[in-house]
């Protein structure tokens, strides 16, 4: 199919525009699409896998300096470097010895770098207390927000009961 | 060689019952985790690997996931039993080409899978019938806190859950729904809702997740991130956004049999005239057609074929399912054949199994659906 622009390139743009009930396709050449304001991602066909994926970020990053390159995980052996050209780990204990430059890629990755979700029942009742805690605080401030008062100050004694404080005014 | 029996009736999730199962295929959770005591199998010796194949089997078994579950280690399978539960949706592609000790553990009427030494030491599945991502997270949730109490899994109070991966790090947990959107594909709207999912964060794959083309007009929407929302939090997400692409499919089907009622009729019923008649046909041609017939009987245009027939032969007419039904090993060519005349016995309403019976002939019913 020709592009309906230039009238020479292959149409790869397929645009459907409907108004008033009435169908319009119109078949435009990538640049003559560009041309017109029209954003175009391929998806699926060749979205990117994720060690793909992460491996770019990866490179996009800043280079880490050349010390940090060189951390070895003292438990498995694998060095940042490696790290960064596999997207793979060597052991839960390189969370934290890469700490570092690991941060910013989660973030990158994730957005945020805080774990919020299901805690294991044999992780000590402080870390349950204290992402509890977290939360409340984080409803708290959304009913503040929203001024809903009563609720406020329901969830702020919640959070005095997990604290061991007694409800102040 | 030890073999996985074939079950005729497939998993729960293909039963086509589950809540908005005209668009919904199936609901799918899965969580990554890795025992605290061993290296990531990215560095595990063969020797680790197998010592932790060992810690999983015996934590299955004093945590009683359900009464019939079941352990499957795939060395000993053949190629053609891993491929069966890879066409199943039980076990990932590189977990059947993978090396050494590993397996899947099977429960639940096969709505629970837990691969043994995937990416991450256990990566365990729900997956169900229809848009119940919250009932499918229950189930796995449970799964999960019943192996936790027997298993000390790599956990960090900053990051959660420890995975290979640092894109799975958090909950370890993917959330993902299977969608039929046939009209949008035809209508050529189906980029506007991929663009629309990555604004959120949402991916979109083929029927067998990651790195796999879409085939037969199915569609896998999944979070991406996994760290700094909470499970139920990442599943909200998703439900918010599958109904208003439900709906929009929806309206394009029922615009396109307004205005175009012919072009639609036309695509449906010549699907299903090939489906009834072909001598030989490979898979892909296969999902193309039935996935419009699967459209064609959603939208009244077919009336005697039930959905739960249609999803069944996505999933039968797959190379290794039909070479487990024929109990042989078959090249291509003869799985065309063989897919073909078990399709058309399939539709003329004659009983599922031992295609061997297939006659070529269709019979006096192909005539009159045939109209």
């Amino acid at each position: 199919m020709q592009c309906e622009g230039c009238q020479k390139n292959a149409a790869t743009v397929h645009l459907t525009d409907v108004s008033n009930n009435t169908k319009k396709e119109i078949h435009l050449c990538e640049s003559c699409a560009k041309l017109q304001g029209v954003t175009i991602k391929s998806y699926l066909h060749k979205s990117p896998t994720y060690p793909e994926l992460l491996t770019q970020l990866v490179h996009s990053q800043s280079e880490a300096p050349a010390d940090e390159k060189d951390v070895v995980c003292p438990r498995c052996g694998i060095t940042y470097r490696k790290f960064r050209s596999t997207g793979k780990f060597g052991c839960p204990n390189d969370y934290s010895v890469f700490k570092k430059g690991l941060f910013n890629l989660l973030e990158k990755i994730h957005g945020k770098v805080e774990h919020k979700g299901k805690v294991p029942l044999r992780a000590s009742d402080q870390i349950v207390k204290q992402k509890e805690l977290r939360a409340l605080r984080a409803d708290l401030e959304k009913a503040v927000r929203e001024e809903a008062y009563e609720r406020a100050a329901q969830i702020r004694d919640r959070i005095y009961g997990l604290e061991g404080r007694q409800g102040e005014v | 060689m030890e073999s996985i029996e074939l079950q005729s009736s497939g998993g729960e999730w293909l039963a086509g019952t589950g809540p908005e199962s005209d668009i919904v295929i199936s609901s799918r959770i899965r969580l990554a985790r890795n025992l605290a005591e061993f290296p990531f199998l990215s560095k595990a010796t063969q020797k680790e690997r197998g010592q932790i194949e060992r810690r999983a089997c015996e934590a299955l078994l004093k945590a009683k996931i359900a009464e019939d579950m079941r352990y499957h280690s795939l060395p000993p399978l053949s190629p053609i039993d891993r491929l069966f539960l890879v066409e199943r949706h039980l076990i990932s592609r590189e977990h059947a080409l993978g090396k050494g000790p590993r397996g899947v553990c099977l429960a639940a009427r096969e709505t629970t899978s837990i691969m043994v030494n995937e990416e991450d030491h256990l990566r365990m599945q729900g997956l169900r019938s229809g848009f119940q991502l919250r009932t499918t997270w229950e189930q796995v949730d449970d799964v999960d806190t019943k192996l936790e109490r027997v298993l000390d899994f790599a956990f960090s109070p900053q990051l959660g859950y420890l995975t290979v991966c640092p894109t799975n790090v958090g909950t370890g947990m993917r959330a993902s729904v299977m969608l039929h959107l046939p009209a949008l594909v035809m209508t050529r709207q189906i980029d506007k809702v991929f663009q629309a999912l990555s604004k959120i964060n949402l991916a979109v794959r083929g029927l067998y997740g990651e790195g796999t083309q879409a085939s037969g007009d199915f569609y896998q929407i999944s979070n991406q991130q996994t760290l700094g929302k909470s499970e139920l939090e990442i599943i909200e997400t998703i439900e918010r956004v599958i109904p208003k692409i439900m709906e929009y499919e929806r309206t394009v089907r029922e615009n396109l049999l307004e205005q175009r009622r012919e072009v639609i009729e036309d695509k449906v019923w010549r699907a299903f005239g090939m489906l009834q008649t072909a001598r030989t046909i490979n898979s892909e041609e296969t999902m193309d057609l039935l996935s419009a017939v699967r459209m064609g009987v959603n939208l009244r245009i077919i009336r005697d074929v039930e959905i739960p027939t249609v999803n069944e032969l996505f999933i039968l007419t797959q190379p290794a399912h039909l070479q487990k039904m024929e109990r042989s090993e078959l090249n291509s060519p003869e799985r065309d054949i063989t897919r073909a005349t078990y399709i058309r016995n399939r539709l003329a309403g004659r009983a599922a199994g031992n295609g061997s019976q297939g006659d070529g002939r269709g019979g006096g019913k192909e005539d009159r659906k045939a109209k």
